[in-house]
């Protein structure tokens, strides 16, 4: 068994994935996780390997992690090659392992933090991009429920990458989030009130859909609306829970479309989101029109 | 949008002679007027004309003192808020309603009953659920409506209403009866708060995929259009045209039917006007100003128009409310919109089109005093605008799915 306080063993590790694989360099590492790029050296392809340190209570949702991630199938969610999750037994200190596809570039973080305004066209490909994976999402009744800039790889194409289903939910299983808790899981800022206040009834692909609108709204502005001016979460809660996104001014949008599609979308209202993604992809394809 | 005859006082004949005239049409029979063998009689008679019939069993305020409501079978006798939801009182209601006047009335949809909201909180939620269950147990082959009576107050506040919409989201039925309080008991509503939020509203249960119909209502929600509502209803007194809670209570009620004048609705002003001011118009060469189009012109009022002084003609009140619900009707069937964008132009032009007249008539001594449409024109139309603000994009986009 291997203990990440010590150190994983890492050999241990390489040996049980079914192909030549070597280990180049640490490049993430975050509570009970940690992330290595390397290489599959019979093709010379650039992979990445992931370690988790399971507890009895985190092993289900880990699982359901890398079964969401492989179950999506969209170009720009990473490919998992391989992974150890279905054979590992319940109990405490079990390390699940698991292989994905390699994607360079940076995180949306990095790109707003050093270039707060981003084009509009480049906005709109963001979105479209996420609707097309959350397209995909809706149909395996998945969602992501952490859709942040940290979570999103821009590649030197320009391409936006969506990554780390850590706390996705599959809505044909049982919630792993007890009912009876105050906060559902979630990043306050980008997560909806019906996510953050854990109302399980009303949670669907409309709390990514609220992600999206307020990263569009993010990229636009250079800061998150609903975070701008708060010290702590609690200010933030009460901000998304009393304050529509603002309909912003942007260059280019003379009929205020786009604006009103970033609004829809992260709307605190759920109700005034669109209901399902085809719908938010007609309007985007109405907002395309608009700007020419 | 349809237009239903929601009835009230002394409203019969006149709903039979509408019926006819239409060759159907919808009525709500209220159970605050009518005894069950009335309602039996005149659910007979408006079939035999080819029309529908619903019955809205007003169980809003179930602590009221309107004594006629006691009347009724499905009323309880004690009223206990805690035994009435728990000991079986709610089956016993229900059970009443459906076999006594649903089945027996051969209802044409089943109105559901709920309570007064002030604010939807869990226990509201609780109590719905429970109605709603205990309707569950029967099999009805009709649409059913679950009641929204809601607070002039829940529907000034914007978070209200959306915990209302996120509350009855699931709730198992094919459409809702929303019964809105106006604000201060105002005829016209002089609120775009209350204005906006109702849209609101409606639009949030249009897009669960359900039916909405808007009971107590007049001309000025016209405007519910802008959310494709499906129904609007009105009848002949203010009671039937504006919903206010003080009116369950006969302590607090003044005489029934309220003030006794005729009031002209002039469809084209959004308007209505009481004689002495037709009669200024006459003298100002203006009354032509006030014939209704032929469009919505049922002959009611004819009279008013045909060369004499209106005070000198026989324009009743009967006439007067027949040619209101007629013009009310033909302009709820003439609010058909192809698009969001043709039903925000349409309705700017409705309403703008009402404000210059009234103002018109207003500046030439030709007053309607509190049912001018001048007085809340800036209201309404402003709330077209905030509601596109809310809903004009996904509305652009599920208009026709609406």
């Amino acid at each position: 068994m291997t203990d990440l306080s010590h150190g994983p063993d890492l050999e241990q590790i390489t040996s049980e994935i079914p192909f030549p694989f070597k280990i180049t360099d640490l490049i993430g590492k975050g509570g009970q996780k940690l992330v290595f790029s390397g290489l599959r050296t019979d093709t010379q392809e650039p992979l990445v390997l992931k370690i988790i340190k399971t507890t009895s209570d985190s092993r289900e949702r880990t699982i359901r992690e890398i079964r969401a991630a492989s179950i999506v199938n969209h170009a720009q969610i990473p490919e998992v090659v391989c992974s150890n999750a279905e054979e590992i037994p319940a109990g405490e200190n079990q390390i699940v392992w698991v292989v994905e596809q390699y994607v360079p570039g940076e995180s949306l973080r990095t790109v707003i933090d050093r270039k707060p305004n981003i084009e509009v066209a480049q906005v709109v490909y963001f979105i479209d991009t996420m609707l097309d994976i959350l397209l995909e999402c809706e149909k395996c009744n998945i969602i992501h429920r952490d859709i942040k800039p940290e979570n999103i790889i821009v590649d030197p194409a320009g391409q936006y990458w969506l990554i780390d289903f850590g706390i996705s939910r599959h809505l044909d299983l049982e919630s792993l989030t007890q009912s009876q808790s105050p906060f559902g899981p979630c990043t306050i800022g980008y997560s909806a009130g019906e996510q953050f206040r854990n109302r399980k009834r009303e949670i669907d692909i409309r709390a990514d859909l609220f992600s999206v609108g307020v990263i569009a709204a993010e990229m636009i502005c250079g800061y998150n609306p609903y975070t701008k001016n708060t010290q702590d979460i609690l200010q933030v809660i009460k901000q998304i829970e009393s304050q529509p996104l603002p309909v912003l001014r942007i260059d280019g949008d003379e009929r205020f479309f786009l604006a009103r599609l970033i609004k829809s979308l992260g709307d605190n209202r759920i109700s005034r989101r669109p209901r399902s993604v085809p719908e938010a992809k007609e309007i985007l394809e109405l907002v395309k029109k608009s700007l020419g | 949008m349809d237009f239903y005859l929601q009835m009230g006082h002394g409203m019969k004949a006149m709903t039979l002679e509408l019926i006819k005239s239409w060759s159907g049409g919808t009525a709500i029979l209220s159970p605050r007027h009518m005894t069950l063998e009335q309602m039996t009689r005149a659910s007979s008679e408006i079939h035999d004309l080819g029309g529908r019939v619903f019955v809205d069993p007003q169980f809003y305020v179930p602590r009221t003192s309107e004594s006629k409501l006691h009347e009724h079978a499905f009323w309880p006798e004690q009223f206990s808020t805690f035994t009435f939801f728990t000991d079986g009182g709610i089956d016993n209601l229900v059970d009443c309603l459906i076999d006594d006047y649903f089945l027996a009335l051969n209802l044409d949809a089943f109105i559901i009953p709920s309570l007064l909201c002030s604010e939807p909180t869990t226990d509201w939620d609780a109590i719905n659920r429970v109605i709603l269950t205990s309707v569950s147990r029967r099999q009805l082959d009709t649409r059913r409506y679950f009641t929204l009576c809601l607070t002039a107050d829940l529907i000034k506040d914007e978070q209200k209403v959306h915990d209302l919409i996120e509350v009855v989201e699931d709730y198992p039925v094919d459409g809702f009866y929303i019964i809105p309080e106006h604000p201060s008991d105002q005829y016209l509503i002089e609120d775009v708060q209350w204005l906006t939020n109702l849209l609101d509203l409606v639009a949030g249960l249009k897009v669960l995929g359900k039916e909405v119909i808007v009971g107590y209502s007049n001309h000025q929600l016209l405007l519910l259009s802008l959310a494709k509502t499906d129904g609007l209803c009105a009848g002949s007194w203010l009671k039937t045209r504006v919903f206010p809670t003080a009116d369950f209570d006969e302590k607090e009620r003044d005489n029934e039917g309220g003030r006794k004048t005729t009031w002209y609705y002039c469809p084209q002003a959004l308007s209505e006007y009481q004689i002495p001011f037709l009669t200024n118009a006459y003298h100002s060469g203006l009354l032509d100003t006030l014939k209704p189009p032929a469009t919505f012109d049922g002959g009611y009022a004819s009279i008013l128009f045909q060369g004499a002084s209106p005070d000198t003609v026989y324009f009743r009140e009967r006439e007067a409310f027949q040619h209101y619900l007629h013009s009310l009707k033909k302009q709820c069937e003439d609010l058909h919109f192809q698009s969001f964008d043709e039903a925000k132009t349409g309705l700017k032009l409705l309403f703008e089109t009402a404000n210059d007249l009234s103002v018109y008539l207003r500046d030439q001594g030709v007053r309607g005093k509190y049912r001018e449409f001048s007085n809340v024109a800036d209201d309404t139309l402003a709330s077209i605008d905030a509601f596109d603000g809310r809903r004009g994009l996904i509305y652009q986009v599920q208009w026709k799915t609406l």
